[in-house]
């Protein structure tokens, strides 16, 4: 008998999230209301709720499209990705890849879906306690030799289009700039201050340092290879430069921390 | 009603569900409520705002936790991820009682993130029983299962909801959450009485009750959750007061939510109907 519960649930999930399963035999029909209706409140209830909450995560693309064109996008995707997630929150996180597919001509589409995204991650990711000038007073002689690490809420994503310009027009809800290719790609670093979460387009030199450090480099490690491609001097006060920003901005932890929440 | 004893722990008084608009309310000053409820699922996170923020409010009031995904109807096994992370949750927050629903979410790896109902047999009954119980030795506490609202009846169905409810609270010694809005959908959804309902319930076992919104399509009602309580729901919790004694009480908002005034003078004529309820007769 417990095959019959199974096959019930089987039977009635399809019906939910496609159109195209039949599950009337499984319902008491009536005249009043009909078991194709009564079907069809869950199966518009699902098809609600992963549009809405699609539309909840990535705020700023739905914004930049509009409700008619994000809820064709949005009803597309949930036909294509049946929810496998246990919570709503982790919902949609294949839509900037989707997107990226279906309109490659369109590639501030999925840079927008990626920043919105990133953003909802840098959210309620894990905590950690940045590092500040106290924590590296405290160690010392060691500082320079630890291995470092992103704080767990920060992403670094390549823009080709002017994306994180629009985004922020949307933000502020102004009307946004005209879509440009940047001249040369960009990385954008997203971020968790606080509670708060942020982004900031970076240069060259900066993400390439950032991208050091998420793969565990020392500031003894940053350091030398800085030197070895500007003048020491240079690179010295580029560095300082970054590091104070970062430590204001709290962006880096120490990599036993990040293995240890981790 | 049937004749049963009381398992339920006395009634700490009355609450709302905590929603995120309302967090500078909660947080700036003392709000006249009892006790506050969380949607679990929303502070199964990491870290970062939700937490931090749940961490100050639980400083001040009793929170009661209330899932919507252990899913305790699905004909598979429990899914060990979700409970871990719901007991890692519980002791955060320690909170007064841990609630889910008479429902299945999904199967076979696939979710509807809907309160979906089950079919009322023995099978079944059997299945959520023995699911309730491996839910309650991994907590090591009673939970409370709530009464759904539903849209469809199973052919398969061999009994009333309250009679399964019934005697799978007594099988699995669980505790009940009543939601007198859910009966009031149902009863309008399938055409049955919402006192035999109540009355068909173990008192006893009965801890918390949620007062809720709705929308009426005319043939049908939906669930929503996103306007008043009614007065026909009124009239049907003044009606469960009388015959279940003081239960915990709280109003459950999820959509067009209002400022936290309006919710607390509806909060209000809950504590008001209840007093007038349990006012002895003649007295």
């Amino acid at each position: 008998m417990a095959d019959a519960l199974y096959a019930i649930q089987q039977r009635f999930l399809a019906a939910i999230m496609g159109e195209d399963a039949d599950a009337e035999a499984l319902i008491v029909d009536d005249a009043r209301v009909g078991a194709a209706r009564r079907i069809g409140i869950y199966r518009n209830n699902y098809r609600a709720s992963l549009t809405g909450v699609l539309a909840d995560h990535f705020e700023r693309l739905h914004a930049y499209l509009g409700d008619a064109q994000f809820g064709h996008i949005a009803d597309a995707y949930v036909k294509a990705h049946p929810s496998t997630t246990r919570n709503l929150r982790y919902y949609g996180a294949a839509l900037p890849g989707f997107i990226a597919h279906h309109f490659p001509e369109d590639g501030e589409l999925a840079e927008l879906a990626r920043l919105d995204w990133a953003l909802r991650h840098a959210f309620d990711a894990l905590d950690a306690s940045p590092l500040d000038a106290g924590a590296i007073g405290m160690l010392g002689e060691q500082w320079v030799g630890a291995s470092l690490a992103l704080h767990p809420s920060a992403r670094l994503l390549t823009m080709h289009h002017n994306s994180a310009a629009l985004w922020s027009a949307l933000d502020a809800g102004e009307a946004p700039p005209a879509v440009a290719v940047l001249a040369a790609p960009v990385d954008v670093l997203v971020w968790r201050s606080g509670l708060q979460p942020h982004f900031r387009s970076l240069a060259a030199v900066e993400a390439a340092t950032l991208v050091r450090i998420g793969r565990g480099a020392s500031f003894a490690d940053i350091s030398a290879h800085l030197v070895n491609e500007v003048e020491e001097a240079t690179a010295m006060e580029t560095l300082a430069a970054l590091l104070a920003r970062w430590l204001a901005d709290g962006v880096l932890i120490l990599a036993d921390q990040a293995a240890a929440v981790t | 009603m049937p004749q049963d004893q009381r398992i339920a722990i006395p009634s700490p008084g009355f609450g709302l569900g905590l929603r995120p608009v309302h967090y500078p309310d909660f947080l700036a000053r003392p709000q006249p409520v009892e006790w506050l409820e969380i949607i679990s699922e929303n502070y199964m996170v990491p870290g970062g705002r939700p937490m931090a923020t749940l961490d100050r409010i639980r400083a001040d009031y009793p929170i009661v936790m209330h899932g919507v995904s252990l899913s305790i109807g699905s004909d598979e096994p429990l899914d060990r991820t979700y409970l871990s992370a719901l007991k890692a949750l519980a002791d955060r927050v320690d909170p007064l009682w841990i609630s889910d629903h008479l429902c299945w979410t999904g199967i076979n790896a696939h979710n509807s993130h809907d309160l979906l109902p089950l079919p009322y047999d023995a099978p079944t009954l059997q299945c959520v029983v023995d699911n309730i119980g491996r839910v309650q030795d991994y907590l090591g506490r009673r939970i409370l299962i709530e009464n759904p609202s539903s849209y469809v009846s199973f052919r398969a169905s061999d009994r009333s909801e309250w009679d399964f409810l019934a005697e799978m609270a007594e099988r699995a010694d669980c505790l009940l959450l009543l939601d007198v809005n859910n009966i009031y959908v149902s009863a309008r959804n399938h055409g049955f009485d919402p006192l035999d309902y109540l009355s068909g319930l173990p008192a006893g076992r009965i801890q918390q009750i949620h007062l809720a919104g709705h929308s009426d399509m005319g043939d049908y009602v939906i669930d929503t959750h996103d306007a008043a309580v009614c007065d026909a729901v009124w009239d049907l919790y003044a009606r469960a007061i009388a015959m279940v004694g003081p239960v915990a009480t709280m109003i459950e908002r999820d959509d067009d939510i209002p400022p936290l005034a309006a919710l607390l003078s509806e909060l209000e004529r809950a504590r008001k109907l209840a007093q007038a309820a349990l006012e002895p007769v003649g007295g």
